[in-house]
């Protein structure tokens, strides 16, 4: 039989093509440019589970009426495999290069940031693979550690970052968080670590740590840029809210009226930064009510928002936003809906032009996504140390308002900045125990515009802030004390059963409240 | 097996030499039939002895016999006969073709002719009159319902859009489920190179487009796996056999030169134009606005939803009662339009009235089909020599504008006999394709899905009101897209068709040269070298000024590249055909081959145009790559033995070995056998033949098949973007990450393996015929893209755990009613089948794969279920299974993988039915997909904002039927806007599953053959004249009316993904003329 066959060519004969000649192969990886695609990643992934948990906290809308809807466990498939495969695994990979090459300093930005993926992940979705996570096709399925396991293996990561960012050594290329300095990575550590105590309530873990972020310089944040393509490198809330046919999400009834109320008749200094209105009345608040463009504004409330005497459909001034759950069709309000202001979203500063916006305007999308900021630290330290509620609450504040200015816009004049403090501080002084506890909270949650991460791990903790606008569905079931497994987790991991519902409680919580909305 | 081939051979060899030692009386004659073309090949054999010759290339013969022997003169496809040796030596015979094609001879693999009957499989049979004249150039369409088990999809209804054919159902749910095409030989290469995803657009032509059907000989389906295990792994989804007019040379003969001219010409129009209502318009709530729905108030001015409640109509914004002003006056400044007024010629205070406008109806067009080839074959007058060559020309308009497709095909074919030893014939095709449609990509209901534009995505719904057609649709300052929503946030389908367009133009060569060589009267060796080359050009573009899609599609994106796509083939074959003895016959063949298959992808993709309508990458801003190179070669070797007893019982035995280039070593390679044996009772047992009984055949196979991943699966890869963002002073930040598949040493073939049995039947005088498969295949070690839970640090890897199982039946039958050529003949055939696939294992730790489609959404792979399962979001239900609603008085929805659809259709019926009366036929065909489920947004989406005739009676009020959440029955009422957009558009996904049944008029034609008589004095052979019309009616009787939808189409593309329609594919319908001629 062999001597029937003879080829004319050979090439067809050549049976060992296995290489992809499309992607490069692992032997020719570079721990810097892992580390880059690790700090860009980590960015996108934070400010989407930050702006998922806000939406869930009335920072941001959530537009979805029912909570298991909304946070279904598809929705999910993104932050997990970005966190694992994405993130993690590019770790672990970069670390073995890192080592070689005595690249301690990425080492510790890795840590660093796969501490506060850890800690994120638990709080999210509980107990998660990460004793046998990350090996391939040695475990195809990885079995959940403790919430609580992973929490102290993220307490470790952080000594280890430290340890290693203070062995000096080589810095990368591109630090895209702190430029190369050191000192604010080590703080960044630190801060992440009082994270943790406050979470779990560990005060005196929580008071020990005594270097960390304390100056708006110090800010643990990601800079976006303007690019609109190629990369698209803008804030992703800019994307959304400044397109060629205007605003593209809706911004939370809630937030805006908490803010417009302010405190002693004045309007937070912040919502300039905040928000921009491209016009100056809203149908129904000032304007007449207009079927067309905001359809509630000829309704009247829901009874039980009636009931428990809750903002409705609109505000006044040209603040024009949605309700908690309001997932109604899209009028042609793109020109006139409120949208995302220069804070964090690199947006336009509300100078009270009343303008339709489009891609481009304002700072062109060169926002930030806070990740851990001055003003939190005080937040946390205010309920940690309840002597010290009130001075650290008033400097968060204090942190919070000079911040809005930092991206664009006027400056906000120090007098205005006292003079809105000392508003609250009046509101604060003559409110009972429970209301202060309710205005730290308050304002807490909106120091946190541009990331709820902690605002959902706060209201689960304390049930605070209590007066939050109720979901526009009356039954829009429980209010999730956990999330479900991501889809992309519970169906290929024969380790792992799918929750049936939400509420089932993460480690720190166990004695949480359960009146949450 | 070996050892019993060599006993045979062996066996053989001791035949022929009792031949030379044969000394008898010289006979000579020529075999010749019934028109005088002598028959070269034909047998003649001393009956009773060994004793034995073929005719040769004249038809002539020379055989020793002795007076009072009996010769017995066979040829396929002839009625055999015998004469007795008198004292003449010479005997001249005429054998008549075998009217009843008892003996019909069939095209099988590595173009083996073998009797019909010798089979021991399905092989189904399609002729050039089934295939002449057709309106679509498509081969893939044409061959809907002319055979069965075969299932044809259309993505839609644009001209040159893509075709699936999968036979016997899916072998596998993520390899490539597609037939082999085999043209004249050659491997062709068919695959549907779609521009972009499904979400961003998948528009592409299947590239079997590049064969006109009009110079197809004939087509031969080969079904199952023991009928093409000698093609290797690339026969395991059925093969097309394809042979050409070129292809046909073969027969030689010196004939005079006949030139067929076919020429026709078609209206082309869409089929599935909703029935839109009449009495409301844009609006929501029965209150005006300018939104994407139709729920508006109504067109009469009374009534509590007439239009004199409207301030905006009623005359109090517009100062005329009944009109609105116009969308232009009243747009956001910021959209730019309120400056252009007076450019556009649209005074400020200009109205436009409240009245229904046709925009949808009139948007479309009727397109022009015309389709003319020309065939001129002959042969040198020695009849060594034979040639074809054929021109054909399709040029076909889509019914919607900017929708083309042309076609030049050129071919020309050649046999020629060198000497007595040697024969070589070879074919030469070129085809020029090109494909141009605007943008079309999934739609959701509101916009376009993705990252680009879709012509369909806002054209379906455009409110009754809105007056498509009667406004201006691009801003002349800079160009962009102008429509009637305030904040300008819908792109205006007229603009996407001047604007945007995705084109392919194919260049394409293709064909192969067979050398022969007669080794002796009973061998025969030949090589066979086939190449087939496309370049692919394509363009994706869209000008600046686009509302939807992505930044970059609005700044104007112009993406162009190349697919190179090559397949060479080298074939060696050695095939014998021994006369054993009176009662026994062997052929055989044994062989090998190679194929090497390259796919080579080079291209820019440019955004940010700044000239407006200059397409040229220099005039973008910004530059991209596009490359992508894939190569895979195979080689495999081949035997093949059939074993005949008496024309009455046949085995045939064949086995395949390939090895693949993208495996480990040890992996790389599988052998897998196949057997089938074939007997006719009615030749073996006497009494059983009768006027009854005609003909009686019972076959039984069992074929094996293997399949090789594509790719490259074993290897892991490092992803590198040297632009994943820009540091704070501009500079591109390169990064690495880690490839997402897990790459799998230990992948190794797949093994299918194919039990099928078979009933053949012809009765009651040969007027009625039946042919009956049932099959069973498994797919083993079934190579699943695996998605891995990333907190492997993959998401995905290829393995071999699963297991599939299909199940099927064919039934054909045929009923001569009348057979008179010179009266009434009437013959039906109906074609009925039915197939499923069960997926039988999965492995130990994959509850389910969804293969296609969204995570959410999509078709699933579920142990126990239906290959072709869909699963999405569902209402839910409680306990005791009742709907569960929530208090607003909609659904409320489980999220999800639920099981909500079962794309995989019930079955399969095709009548088709010829009625002619002396020069004058009709014939139509009709099909029935009964059951199989889809997903469709173009019916939710007409249901969901308003626009059809079902949603018309506005004053209904609905409770949806179920239980609020406390278990008491649901009493919320709601209104016919939150039915329809809150429940059925926007709901469970449940709610857009619709059973996709229906009936469909797929042809009718009407011929006139001019008389014979009347074509005597012209040079004319023949003349006919066809009217025909194809797609002219059908009705999907499972869904609503008024959205007139037609379920023959593949919204997720050509793939493995069914039952998806998302508003991305209306059908056509077309009718025309078409005029034959030979001379």
């Amino acid at each position: 039989m062999i001597g029937l066959v003879s080829f004319t060519s050979c090439e067809t004969m050549e049976l060992e093509l296995v290489d992809n000649p499309n992607a490069l192969s692992p032997t020719q990886a570079d721990a810097t440019f892992f580390l880059n695609s690790i700090q860009v990643e980590f960015a996108g992934w934070v400010n989407s589970v930050g702006s998922r948990s806000a939406a869930l906290t009335r920072i941001n809308q959530m537009a979805g009426r029912s909570y298991p809807q909304v946070y279904a466990p598809t929705s999910f498939n993104g932050t997990w495999s970005s966190a694992y495969r994405g993130m993690m695994e590019d770790i672990r990979l970069m670390n073995n290069l890192a080592e070689e090459s005595g690249l301690r300093y990425h080492i510790g930005m890795g840590e660093v940031m796969k501490a506060y993926i850890l800690i994120t992940l638990v709080d999210q979705f509980g107990d998660v693979p990460f004793s046998e996570a990350l090996l391939g096709s040695e475990n195809l399925a990885p079995k959940a550690d403790s919430g609580e396991s992973i929490y102290a293996a993220a307490l470790d990561l952080l000594d280890s970052a430290v340890t290693n960012f203070n062995a000096g050594g080589p810095k990368p290329a591109l630090d895209m968080y702190y430029g190369g300095n050191t000192a604010r990575w080590i703080k960044a550590a630190n801060s992440i670590k009082k994270k943790i105590y406050y979470t779990t309530g560990n005060t005196a873990g929580f008071n020990g740590i005594t270097d960390y972020i304390k100056t708006e310089a110090e800010d643990f944040q990601f800079k976006w840029g303007t690019n609109e393509v190629q990369p698209d490198t803008r804030h992703p809330s800019y994307r959304s809210s400044y397109t060629a046919t205007g605003g593209g999400s809706y911004m939370s009834n809630w937030l805006m009226a908490t803010m417009l109320e302010g405190h002693g008749g004045t309007k937070d200094p912040r919502m300039a930064y905040y928000f921009y209105r491209q016009v100056s009345a809203t149908p129904g608040f000032g304007a007449d009510p207009n079927e067309e463009t905001l359809e509630c504004s000829l309704q009247t409330a829901p009874s039980h928002y009636l009931a428990s005497n809750q903002t409705f459909c609109g505000l006044n001034d040209g603040y024009w936003g949605r309700d908690h759950g309001n997932n109604n069709g899209i009028p042609p309000d793109g020109f006139l809906r409120t949208l995302h202001g220069v804070y964090p979203a690199g947006g336009k500063f509300d100078d009270r032009s009343f303008k339709g916006q489009v891609n481009g305007a304002g700072e062109g999308g060169r926002g930030i996504t806070p990740i851990m900021l001055s003003s939190w630290m005080d937040f946390m330290h205010a309920f940690m140390n309840p002597s010290d509620m009130k001075a650290s609450t008033l400097a968060g504040v204090k942190k919070s308002i000079e911040k809005a200015d930092s991206l664009g816009g006027p400056s906000i004049e120090s007098a205005e900045i006292t003079s809105y403090v000392s508003l609250f501080e009046a509101d604060y002084d003559s409110a009972s125990a429970s209301e202060k506890a309710e205005l730290w909270a308050t304002q807490y949650w909106i120091s946190m515009w541009g990331n709820g991460i902690d605002a959902y791990n706060t209201y689960r903790k304390t049930g605070l802030p209590n007066n939050v606008q109720i979901n526009i569905e009356p039954n829009p079931g429980a209010f999730p004390l956990i999330m479900y497994y991501p889809d992309n987790y519970a169906a290929t991991n024969s380790n792992v059963t799918q929750r049936t519902d939400l509420t089932e409680r993460v480690f720190w919580n166990a004695s949480g409240p359960s009146n949450l909305k | 097996m070996k050892t019993k081939l060599n006993g045979i051979l062996t066996l053989a060899l001791v035949f022929a030499v009792q031949l030379l030692f044969a000394q008898e009386k010289t006979i000579s004659g020529t075999v010749s039939d019934g028109d005088g073309i002598p028959l070269p090949g034909a047998t003649v054999i001393v009956q009773g002895t060994t004793n034995g010759v073929s005719t040769d290339f004249d038809g002539k013969y020379t055989i020793f016999a002795n007076v009072g022997e009996t010769l017995s003169f066979s040829f396929i496809g002839y009625v055999a006969k015998t004469v007795v040796v008198g004292t003449s030596n010479t005997i001249n015979v005429t054998l008549e073709t075998d009217s009843q094609q008892l003996d019909e001879v069939i095209v099988t693999s590595l173009g083996i002719k073998r009797e019909k009957k010798a089979l021991g499989y399905a092989v189904s049979e399609v002729d050039q009159s089934q295939l002449e004249q057709r309106a679509d150039g498509d081969i893939g369409r044409v061959l809907s319902g002319k055979a069965s088990g075969v299932n044809i999809t259309n993505q839609s209804g644009l001209s040159g859009s893509g075709t699936s054919i999968v036979i016997r159902g899916f072998n596998s749910f993520s390899q490539d489920n597609q037939p082999l095409f085999i043209v004249d030989g050659i491997p062709f290469s068919t695959e549907t190179n779609s521009q972009g995803s499904f979400v961003d657009g998948n528009n592409g032509s299947s590239r079997f487009l590049d064969i006109d059907p009009n110079n197809i000989e004939n087509v031969s389906v080969l079904k199952g796996l023991a009928a093409s295990t000698l093609y290797g792994t690339q026969g395991r989804n059925g093969v097309i056999l394809i042979t050409t007019k070129a292809g046909k040379t073969g027969s030689a003969g010196p004939r005079k030169t006949e030139i067929t001219v076919n020429s026709s010409i078609f209206v082309h129009e869409i089929a599935s134009m909703p029935e839109y209502q009449n009495d409301y318009g844009n609006g929501f709530d029965q209150a005006f606005g300018w939104f994407f729905s139709n729920w508006g108030p109504a067109f009469r001015q009374d009534g509590p939803d007439g239009w004199a409640n409207q301030a905006a109509i009623n005359g109090t914004q517009s100062g005329t009662p009944g009109f609105l002003r116009h969308p232009y006056t009243t747009a956001s400044s910021s959209t730019g339009i309120p400056a252009i007024l007076d450019a556009i010629g649209i005074a400020p205070d200009a109205l436009q009235e409240w009245k229904p406008y046709r925009s949808v109806e009139n948007f479309f067009r009727k397109g022009q089909v015309t389709n003319n080839n020309i065939n001129i074959r002959g042969a040198s007058s020695d009849g060594t020599v034979s040639y074809n060559v054929n021109y054909g020309n399709l040029s076909d308009e889509g019914f919607t504008p900017g929708n083309k497709l042309t076609r030049n095909t050129l071919s020309f074919g050649g046999n020629a006999q060198l000497s007595n030893k040697f024969s070589i014939n070879g074919t030469l095709n070129y085809t020029g394709t090109n494909f141009r449609t605007p943008p079309v990509a999934a739609n959701y209901g509101s916009n376009v899905g993705g990252d680009g534009a879709s012509i369909f995505a806002n054209l379906f719904y455009t409110p009754r009101s809105v007056d498509l057609m009667g406004m201006p649709y691009q801003n002349p300052v800079t160009g962009e897209s102008i429509y009637y929503r305030q904040n300008n946030s819908i792109q205006n389908p007229l603009w996407t068709v001047d604007n945007a367009a995705n084109i392919q133009d194919v260049h394409r060569v293709f064909g192969g040269a067979t050398l022969n060589y007669n080794i002796n009267d009973n061998l025969n060796a030949s090589y066979r070298y086939g190449v087939d080359v496309y370049n692919e050009n394509n363009i994706n573009y869209s000008n600046k000024g686009g509302k939807t899609g992505s930044v970059g599609n609005q700044s104007g994106q112009y993406d162009t590249w190349n697919n190179v796509k090559t397949i060479f083939t080298h074939n060696a074959t050695i095939s014998g055909d021994y006369k054993l003895n009176d009662d026994y016959g062997l052929t055989f063949a044994v062989g090998a081959e190679s194929r090497s298959d390259t796919y080579d992808r080079n291209g820019v993709a440019s955004t940010g145009q700044q000239v407006f309508g200059v397409l040229r990458h220099f005039n973008f801003a910004l530059q991209d790559e596009i490359q992508f190179f894939q190569k895979r070669n195979i080689v495999g070797i081949y035997g093949q033995a059939a074993l005949d007893y008496k024309s009455m019982a046949y085995l045939t035995v064949a086995a395949r070995k390939d090895w693949v280039s993208n495996l480990a070593t040890e992996n790389n390679s599988i052998t897998y056998p196949s057997v089938s044996v074939s007997f006719l009772p009615t030749t073996m047992f006497d009494g059983l033949k009768s006027d009854m009984v005609n003909y009686l055949k019972v076959r039984a196979g069992y074929g094996t098949s293997a399949n090789f991943p594509g790719g490259y699966p074993i290897a892991s890869v490092l992803s590198l973007d040297t632009q994943r963002f820009q540091d704070q002073s501009g500079n591109m930040v390169i990064a690495n990450t880690s490839g997402s598949q897990l790459g799998n040493s230990n992948l190794k073939p797949e093994l299918i393996g194919e039990l099928e049995f078979g009933v053949e039947g012809r009765f009651f005088n040969n007027k009625l015929s039946a042919d009956i498969s049932i099959y069973n295949k498994t797919t083993n070690d079934l190579i699943i893209s695996r998605p891995l839970d990333p907190s492997t640090g993959y998401t995905s890897t290829q393995t071999n755990i699963g297991e599939i199982e299909n199940k099927g039946v064919e039934i054909d039958l045929g009923m001569d009613w009348f057979n008179n050529p010179n009266g009434l003949s009437w013959n039906t055939f109906i074609n009925w089948s039915q197939n499923d696939a069960i997926v039988t294992d999965l492995g130990q730790d994959t509850d389910e794969i969804v293969y296609s489609g969204f995570s959410s959404l999509g078709n699933v792979a579920k142990v126990g279920k239906s290959l072709g399962t869909i699963v999405g979001s569902a209402i839910t239900r409680n306990e005791n299974g009742e709907f569960v609603v929530q208090s607003n008085g909609n659904y409320d929805v489980t999220f999800g993988t639920n099981e909500i659809g079962n794309a995989n259709p019930d079955w399969l019926l095709n009548i088709s039915n010829t009625i002619s009366y002396k020069n004058l036929s009709m014939s139509f065909l009709v099909n029935h997909v009964h059951g199989g489920d889809i997903f469709t947004y173009t019916v939710a989406t007409l249901l969901g904002r308003g626009m059809i005739k079902e949603t018309a009676d506005r004053a209904d009020s609905y409770i949806l039927p179920g239980v609020q959440a406390d278990g008491s029955p649901n009493t919320v009422m709601i209104n016919n806007s939150q039915y329809y957009f809150d429940n059925v558009l926007y709901g469970p996904d449940e709610m857009l599953v619709y059973d996709a049944s229906v009936w469909r008029l797929a042809e009718i034609s009407l011929t006139y053959k001019v008389p014979k008589n009347l074509l005597e004095k012209t040079p004319f052979g023949s003349i006919d004249f066809t009217a025909s019309g194809f797609n002219l009616w059908y009705d999907a009787y499972n869904t609503p009316d008024g959205a007139n939808w037609d379920p023959n189409i593949a919204g997720v593309g050509v793939g493995n993904g069914r039952g998806f329609d998302y508003l991305n594919g209306p059908s056509a319908k077309r009718y025309g003329l078409g005029l034959k001629l030979t001379f």
